[in-house]
C-alpha cells in the first residue's frame, strides 16, 4: 500500500509540472472575457471565423463569453481526464503481473493500448466541444481554430498525462512505458 | 560474548546442519565457533555438514567484505560469523583402522588389568575396527574418548582452552554440545567431553563467565536392519535404543544430582519414531535425512546463545514437544527469543532461496553480454548495475569471475536450503501417520528412486505455472506472490554501508517478508 501511495504522490507531482498551466488557463476562461485583453484578441484572430462574425452582425462580446465558457469547460474536462488516466495507470501498474526479471517490457503493449484509449478520449472530448451545439461559439470556430485547439490539446494533455505516469508508474513496471527506464534509479524516484 | 558449538556423532552433525540454516536466516548469535566430533570421519552426515559449514563460511566471507560485497552489519542474512578449525572434525582416535585393543595397549597390560578389560569388553569389541565410529557401543566410545589427551596442543581442545581463557579475561563464553543419547559416538562423547571441559575450567580456576549447555536427543527415529550379511557385525540396533536411553537417563539423573555439569540441558525426542528408509552401518553411505526433532535441538542451542537467555546458578533442564495431533505445524516451532521469531526467519529464508534459485540467480549468472538485457530495469540499475560499476574501467562488473563465483555459490546454497527443508518435511513423516505441511514442495521437487542416496531432487527449471505457485510455497496464508517480491526489491531502502552484491542479496532477503 505504501508503494501505491508513493506512486499517487509522484503522479500528482508529475501532473503538476505542466498541468498547472491548464488549471490556470481554465480559471482564466472561467472568469470570462476581460475588456480588450490580448487573449481575447488572439482568440478573435486565430480561433474564430472573424469575417463571418463581422458580416453576421453577431456581437463579438457575446460570442466571446460563450467561447471562454467552452474553453474553460473543455480544458477542465481534458485535465480531469488526464489526471484520472494517469492515476489509473500509476495505481494499476502495481498490479501488472511483472513477477520475473525481463518481464516488464512485455507490458509495453498494455501501456500503448491504455494510452491509445486515453488519446481517443481526448480526441473525443475536443471533437464534442468544438462541434457541440451547447456553445454558440462552436458554430463560429474556424477550421484552423479547430485544428489548433485539437493539436494543442492532444499534444499538451498527452504531455501532462505522460509526465504523471512517468513519475508515478511502479518502479518495476517502468520498462513498460516509453523512456520510463531512462529515469534515474535512486531511493527518491 | 563468545559462543562455541560441538556436534558429536551423526546426530550432532545433523543438528549442526539445521543450526547452520537457522544462522543463515538470522537466528544465530553474532559469532560462533563450530566443531564436530566423530570417529567415523567419512560418515555421510558428517561430510555433508562439513561441506555445508565450508559453504556457509565462504559465502559469508564473500558477502561481508568491507572492501567488496558487503551485506552490512544490520542485515540478518548470514548474520552469524561462524569459524571452525581447518579440519572441523575431531577424531578421538587417530590412525588408520584403530581398534580399542590398540588404543589401550591391551597386549602390554598386566594380567589383572587384562582380566578387567575382558570383563568390560568382549573380544569382538576389542578387535572391532573403529574407523567407522563406535557402532552404538558407548562403552567403547567412552573408553576411547577418555583415553585421548585433552591438551592445549590439540587443535580441537585448544579452542576450548581459548574459550576458558577468554572467560577468565572477563568475556562471557557459552559452549553448547549436541548429540544423541542413544548410539555410540554421541552417547559416549556427550558426558565425557562435557566433564572434560568442566575439568579444564576447574584446573584454570575459572568460576564465572563460562557456561556449558547441551542438547540431548532421545530416540526419534528407527530403521529396519536387513537380515542378510549382518552375522557377527557390530552395528546400532534400533530395538536397543529405548533400553540404552533408559540406562543413559538413569546415569544422567545421578550425574546431575551430584555434579553440575551443564548450566542448561535441552532434551527432545519424538513419538512416533520416524522410520528411516534405509540402513547403513556407517561410512559415507550413512546419509540420514534431516528430521524435524533435530531442528528443536538446533533452536535449543540458539536459545542458549541468545543474549536474552539469562543463565542462573541452578542447573536447568528444558524439554519440548509439539502439539498433540499428528500434524506438524509452524506453531510447533519455538522462537529463539522474544525478538527472534523462528517461523518468520525460516519462511523468509525459504522464500529467498526459491526466488534466488529460480528467478534472480539465473538472471545474474553468466557474462555481461547475457546479463545486460536487464540493465534498464529499475531493480537491476539500483541494486546491481550501480553497485558493481567500476569507475576505472567504466563498466558494470557483475559478469566478472569474482562476482559470478558469489552468484553461483549463493544459488548452490539456496538449493541446499530448499533440499534441507523439503527432505525434512518428506522424511520426518514418511511411512508414519504424521502430516507435515509447512511448505508445499511437490511443484518444485520430487522424491528420487529408492536406490538413490538423495531422497529429494530439486527441479532444475520450473515452468511458468510452477513458478506462479510461489504464493502457496509456505503454508501461512500470507499469499506473498512473486509480483510482491519484484515490487519489494524495487522499493526496499538500501542500508548504509551495503556494497556490491551484498546490496541485492540483503534486499531480496528482506523482500521475502510480508
Amino acid at each position: 500500500m505504501n508503494h501505491i501511495i508513493r506512486s499517487i504522490i509522484l503522479t500528482l507531482i508529475g501532473l503538476l509540472l505542466l498541468g498547472w498551466i491548464s488549471f490556470w488557463f481554465s480559471a482564466l476562461n472561467a472568469l470570462g472575457p476581460d475588456g480588450e485583453s490580448d487573449l481575447l484578441q488572439w482568440y478573435f484572430d486565430n480561433l474564430v471565423q472573424s469575417e463571418e462574425i463581422t458580416s453576421s452582425g453577431m456581437p463579438w462580446e457575446d460570442l466571446a463569453v460563450s467561447l471562454y465558457n467552452l474553453l474553460a469547460q473543455m480544458t477542465t474536462a481534458l485535465l480531469s481526464t488526464a489526471v484520472v488516466a494517469a492515476l489509473i495507470w500509476s495505481i494499476g501498474s502495481h498490479f501488472l503481473n511483472i513477477n520475473a526479471p525481463g518481464k516488464a517490457k512485455f507490458y509495453f503493449i498494455y501501456w500503448i493500448i491504455f494510452t491509445g484509449i486515453f488519446m481517443g478520449i481526448v480526441f473525443g472530448l475536443v471533437f464534442w466541444f468544438t462541434k457541440s451545439s451547447t456553445f454558440n461559439a462552436a458554430d463560429y470556430l474556424s477550421d484552423g481554430g479547430v485544428f489548433l485547439i485539437s493539436a494543442i490539446s492532444v499534444i499538451y494533455y498527452f504531455l501532462v498525462y505522460y509526465l504523471g505516469i512517468l513519475l508515478g508508474t511502479a518502479r518495476f513496471a517502468r520498462s513498460s512505458i516509453l523512456f520510463g527506464n531512462k529515469l534515474p534509479a535512486n531511493n527518491l524516484l | 560474548m563468545k559462543n562455541y558449538i560441538i556436534g558429536i556423532g551423526g546426530t550432532g552433525a545433523k543438528c549442526l546442519e539445521h543450526l547452520l540454516h537457522c544462522c543463515t536466516a538470522g537466528l544465530g548469535p553474532n559469532n560462533l565457533w563450530a566443531g564436530l566430533v566423530d570417529q567415523d570421519e567419512a560418515n555421510g552426515n558428517v561430510s555433508k555438514t562439513k561441506i555445508l559449514l565450508n559453504k556457509y563460511m565462504n559465502l559469508r566471507s564473500n558477502l561481508r567484505n568491507e572492501s567488496g560485497n558487503d551485506l552490512a552489519k544490520k542485515s540478518n542474512l548470514f548474520k552469524t560469523q561462524i569459524t571452525a578449525n581447518a579440519d572441523s572434525v575431531w577424531l578421538p582416535m587417530k590412525g588408520a583402522n584403530p581398534t580399542l585393543e590398540e588404543l589401550i595397549n591391551y597386549n602390554l597390560l598386566k594380567p589383572e588389568v587384562k582380566g578387567l578389560m575382558d570383563c568390560l569388553y568382549d573380544p569382538d569389541e576389542l578387535k572391532q575396527n573403529l574407523s567407522e565410529g563406535f557402532r552404538a557401543r558407548p562403552n567403547i566410545g567412552a573408553a576411547a574418548i577418555l583415553s585421548t589427551t585433552a591438551n592445549e596442543d590439540d587443535i580441537f581442545w585448544s579452542q576450548i582452552y581459548k574459550a576458558i581463557d577468554a572467560a577468565r579475561g572477563g568475556e562471557e563464553v557459552r559452549v553448547f554440545i549436541i548429540s544423541s543419547i542413544f548410539g555410540g559416538t554421541g552417547a559416549s562423547g556427550f558426558p565425557n567431553i562435557a566433564r572434560r571441559i568442566r575439568q579444564i575450567q576447574k584446573d584454570k580456576n575459572v568460576s564465572s563467565n563460562f557456561h556449558l549447555g547441551g542438547a540431548l536427543m532421545l530416540p526419534y527415529f528407527n530403521y529396519e536392519v536387513p537380515e542378510e550379511n549382518m552375522e557377527g557385525e557390530l552395528y546400532a540396533k534400533p530395538e536397543e535404543f529405548l533400553d540404552q536411553t533408559k540406562g543413559a537417563l538413569q546415569y544422567y539423573s545421578k550425574l546431575f544430582e551430584y555434579e553440575k555439569i551443564f548450566d542448561q540441558v535441552y532434551v527432545t525426542g519424538w513419538d512416533p519414531l520416524t522410520k528411516l528408509p534405509n540402513f547403513k552401518m556407517g561410512g559415507n553411505l550413512q546419509n540420514n535425512p534431516p528430521l524435524f526433532p533435530e531442528l528443536y535441538a538446533a533452536l535449543g542451542a540458539l536459545k542458549f546463545f541468545s543474549e536474552d537467555n539469562k543463565i542462573g546458578e541452578a542447573q536447568e533442564i528444558f524439554h519440548i514437544g509439539k502439539n498433540e495431533s499428528n500434524d506438524i505445524l509452524w506453531s510447533d516451532i519455538p522462537n529463539v527469543s522474544s525478538n527472534l521469531n523462528s517461523k518468520n526467519s525460516l519462511t523468509k529464508l525459504i522464500r529467498f532461496s526459491f526466488t534466488y534459485n529460480w528467478m534472480y540467480g539465473p538472471a545474474l549468472a553468466g557474462s555481461w553480454s547475457k546479463i545486460k538485457k536487464y540493465q534498464n530495469e529499475n531493480w537491476f540499475k539500483r541494486l546491481i548495475y550501480k553497485e558493481t560499476y567500476n569507475n576505472d574501467t567504466n563498466a558494470c562488473e557483475v559478469g566478472h569471475e569474482r562476482n559470478q563465483e558469489v552468484i553461483s555459490a549463493m544459488q548452490e546454497y539456496c538449493q541446499d536450503v530448499l533440499t534441507w527443508m523439503t527432505d525434512m518435511q518428506y522424511s520426518t513423516v514418511v511411512n508414519t501417520d504424521q502430516k507435515m505441511d509447512l511448505i508445499v514442495s511437490d511443484f518444485f521437487s520430487e522424491p528420487t528412486k529408492d536406490d538413490s542416496p538423495e531422497r529429494i531432487k530439486i527441479k532444475e527449471k520450473l515452468n511458468e505455472t510452477e513458478k506462479n505457485q510461489f504464493n502457496t510455497l509456505i503454508n501461512d496464508n500470507k499469499n506473498l506472490k512473486l509480483l510482491n517480491i519484484m515490487s519489494n526489491i524495487s522499493y526496499k531502502k538500501i542500508e548504509k554501508d551495503q556494497k556490491g552484491l551484498g546490496v541485492f542479496m540483503d534486499i531480496l532477503f528482506r523482500s521475502c517478508e510480508q
